[in-house]
């Protein structure tokens, strides 16, 4: 009786909990379904329903343009980073090596110094090298993941040695071991980190802010214009930023599976 | 099949001697039983002819190739390990395919060697299956065949029946033996399990703490233990070891401890050294050696009293305090159920004299007797003789006659 009693009372405070996350996001999308006039409403449900926040956000965005854009280079930089990741992880793993310890804390190291520190000397650097106003801007200086290698590296630790072994005996190199046995062993370890970096690299603001400084190539740069000095523009503004989204739901639905068994197991170790 | 030889193979992590240089030679189609204490250097030592560790000291050679610097999967060996180490990505069929595709094999000559294979090893029904949905059995039969299916040289086998019950265990053992005589293949493998090695090994090699105890046959090393580790690991329960003097008398030269006066056979000592000059020795006998005589007859050199009688379905252990203090010498006494006792009981202890053994005691080595001297099923020096165990001269006991000895 007490033990159901327990389960009843956690399952009510995750209720609560679940509903105050989606509680925002569920408003973001109410309100954008509202008719322009009614967008400062606070009924729960948006009655009459209307596109026409929507209309407005496409008149003056390219949003599939934005978003094309902003897929790009989120792939671009979580795909980046995972490939970094996953040598340098391997490679911790794997070898000993003269040096290894003060270069995996350099690469932690990364992850701890704030973005503050690092954001002009980059802005710089692109400067010179020619390279603002471009996506490759944009991306070159996240390449390197400093959570994504502690987290693979932790991760590749917990492979059984002999399996390792295994893969030499039978013949494989340490590249073939990496590609046919390493890695898809850790399949969804990498599915929850590829989706990690990718969430996080759509949702970054402000370095492609200040990297492109026109606003008008990703979509989180797009949406800034509706905050304007006269006003926020609410409706067209959680269209917009309803749509921006989207992709991540998407992918989220995808590789739940993936996603949830990965930081279950992870949380266990 | 190949022969493996090495010589003076070691291994040391910093200051840990794991494996202190090892000469060892594994003939062709021979099955060698690495067996020893856990953390005595078995599988470095495995390790190391497989490829996966680079030794500190000395040689691998396979079939008088010098292998020592060769990476593992140029050695031509197949190796089964403890926890199987399949691929938990792969289906069976995968699994044990996993060693030809990385040769670069053709897709259907795969296929028909993993099915003989499969077949060989009653996997035919699995192969589609992944190794989380097999049993620890079958796991390990799989196991088996990513090594088979390679045809190597050899088969390195680390512990690779401890992860299975004790039933399984018994008819794995008996696959394993089959195999190896169909197959004529050389293997060297690793266990802690003295039945495993005794059951299966054309020779055992016993190893403590990273070094040979004795290379023989499993009678050669159970009937004549080379030193009282090899007599106090084998056997279950083990040799019964006890500290004797050997005292020398007017009929020859006597053993004696707290309830113990056995005479050891007449070597003619006593005619050699004074009488009543005395030498320490270990005296061993195995526990089925000994006989459960009335207390106080003639024949019982040990006079004791139970301490305790285990039931072990045939036949039954009783452990013995010997002489009249509570804390002697403690001797084990196994034989068919029932041996008659009870706890508590005085009890006489027969042995026949050739079955006792005599070790030294500091060194711990055997102390052999004479070739046809009055004990006529005396053992003989078991012959691959090791760095460790004695040179047995032509004498009394061993290196040193044990009458010349005597002070
Ligand atoms: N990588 C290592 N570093 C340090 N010591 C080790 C290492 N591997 C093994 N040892 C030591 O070497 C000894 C032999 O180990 P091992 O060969 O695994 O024994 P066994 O297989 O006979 O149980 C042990 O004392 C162990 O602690
Ligand atoms: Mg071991």
């Amino acid at each position: 009786m007490t033990d159901r009693m327990r389960a009843v009372r956690g399952h009510v405070v995750l209720v609560l909990v679940g509903l105050a996350c989606v509680f925002p996001i569920y408003w973001m999308y109410a309100t954008s379904l509202r008719r322009p006039n009614d967008v400062f409403e606070t009924s729960l449900l948006p009655w009459p329903l209307s596109l026409a926040s929507y209309g407005e956000a496409a008149r003056e965005l390219d949003v599939l343009g934005l978003l094309a854009n902003t897929t790009l280079v989120a792939v671009a930089v979580a795909v980046g980073q995972l490939l970094v990741a996953l040598l340098a992880a391997y490679a911790f793993a794997a070898y000993r090596f003269r040096g290894e310890k003060l270069l995996y804390l350099a690469m932690i190291g990364t992850w701890l110094v704030p973005f503050q520190v690092t954001m002009l000397p980059n802005y710089v650097l692109l400067y010179q090298l020619g390279l603002l106003n471009t996506l490759s801007g944009v991306v070159l200086p996240q390449l390197l993941s400093g959570v994504g290698v502690l987290l693979l590296r932790s991760h590749m630790r917990s492979i059984p040695a002999e399996l390792l072994e295994a893969a030499r005996m039978d013949g494989r190199g340490s590249w073939g071991t990496l590609w046919t046995v390493v890695v898809p062993v850790l399949r969804p370890a990498l599915a929850a980190l590829a989706i990690l970096l990718f969430v996080t690299a759509w949702n970054e603001y402000f370095w492609p802010a200040m990297v492109l400084q026109r606003s008008g190539a990703v979509i989180q740069l797009g949406i800034r214009g509706f905050l304007g000095t006269e006003g926020v523009r609410w409706g067209p503004l959680m269209a917009a930023s309803g749509l921006a989204c989207l992709p991540v739901f998407a992918l989220y639905l995808v590789l739940q599976r993936q996603v949830v068994s990965a930081f279950v197991r992870s949380g266990l170790r | 099949m190949s022969r493996i030889r090495l010589s003076g193979l070691r291994k040391a992590y910093g200051d840990t001697v794991a494996v202190a240089g090892i000469d060892l030679d594994v003939a062709d189609g021979e099955f060698l039983v690495l067996l020893g204490p856990s953390g005595c250097g078995k599988s470095t030592l495995l390790r190391m002819v497989a490829g996966l560790i680079a030794p500190t000291g000395g040689r691998v050679l396979v079939d008088d190739a010098d292998v020592t610097d060769v990476a593992p999967r140029d050695r031509d060996l197949a190796m089964v390990f403890q926890s199987y180490a399949l691929y938990p990505h792969l289906t069976v069929e995968s699994n044990i395919g996993f060693p030809l595709r990385v040769r670069g094999e053709r897709r259907a000559v795969v296929r028909e060697k993993v099915a003989a294979v499969a077949a060989e090893l009653g996997l035919t029904d699995l192969l589609r299956r992944r190794p989380k949905q097999l049993s620890g059995g079958q796991r390990q039969r799989v196991a088996l065949g990513r090594a088979l299916v390679r045809e190597p040289g050899a088969f390195l086998m680390d512990e690779p029946l401890s992860n299975l019950d004790a039933k399984l265990r018994t008819t794995t053992r008996a696959g394993l033996t089959e195999l190896h005589r169909r197959l004529r293949a050389t293997v060297l493998y690793v266990t802690h399990d003295q039945v495993e090695a005794m059951t299966m090994a054309d020779r055992v090699a016993l190893l403590d703490g990273g070094r040979l105890a004795q290379v023989g046959t499993p009678a050669e090393v159970y009937d004549t233990p080379a030193s009282t580790f090899v007599a106090g690991f084998l056997g279950a329960p083990p040799m019964n070891l006890l500290d004797v003097a050997a005292v020398v008398g007017a009929h020859g030269v006597r053993a004696s401890a707290a309830g113990l006066d056995l005479a050891l056979p007449d070597d003619g000592a006593g005619q050699v050294s004074p009488e009543g000059s005395r030498r320490a020795l270990v005296l061993g006998v195995r526990p089925e050696h000994l006989v459960v005589r009335p207390p106080g007859a003639a024949d019982a050199p040990f006079r004791g009293r139970v301490l305790a009688v285990e039931n072990l379905g045939s036949e039954e252990l009783a452990r013995c305090v010997l002489g009249d203090a509570d804390d002697g010498p403690v001797v084990t006494v196994r034989g068919a159920r029932p041996l008659g006792l009870a706890a508590g009981d005085h009890v006489g202890l027969a042995v026949d004299p050739a079955r006792v053994h005599l070790f030294d005691p500091d060194s711990g080595r055997r102390l052999e007797r004479r070739p046809g001297s009055s004990t006529p099923s005396s053992p003989t020096p078991s012959s691959p003789t090791t760095p460790t165990s004695p040179a047995v001269e032509p004498g009394l006991h061993g290196d040193r006659p044990l009458a010349r000895s005597l002070p």
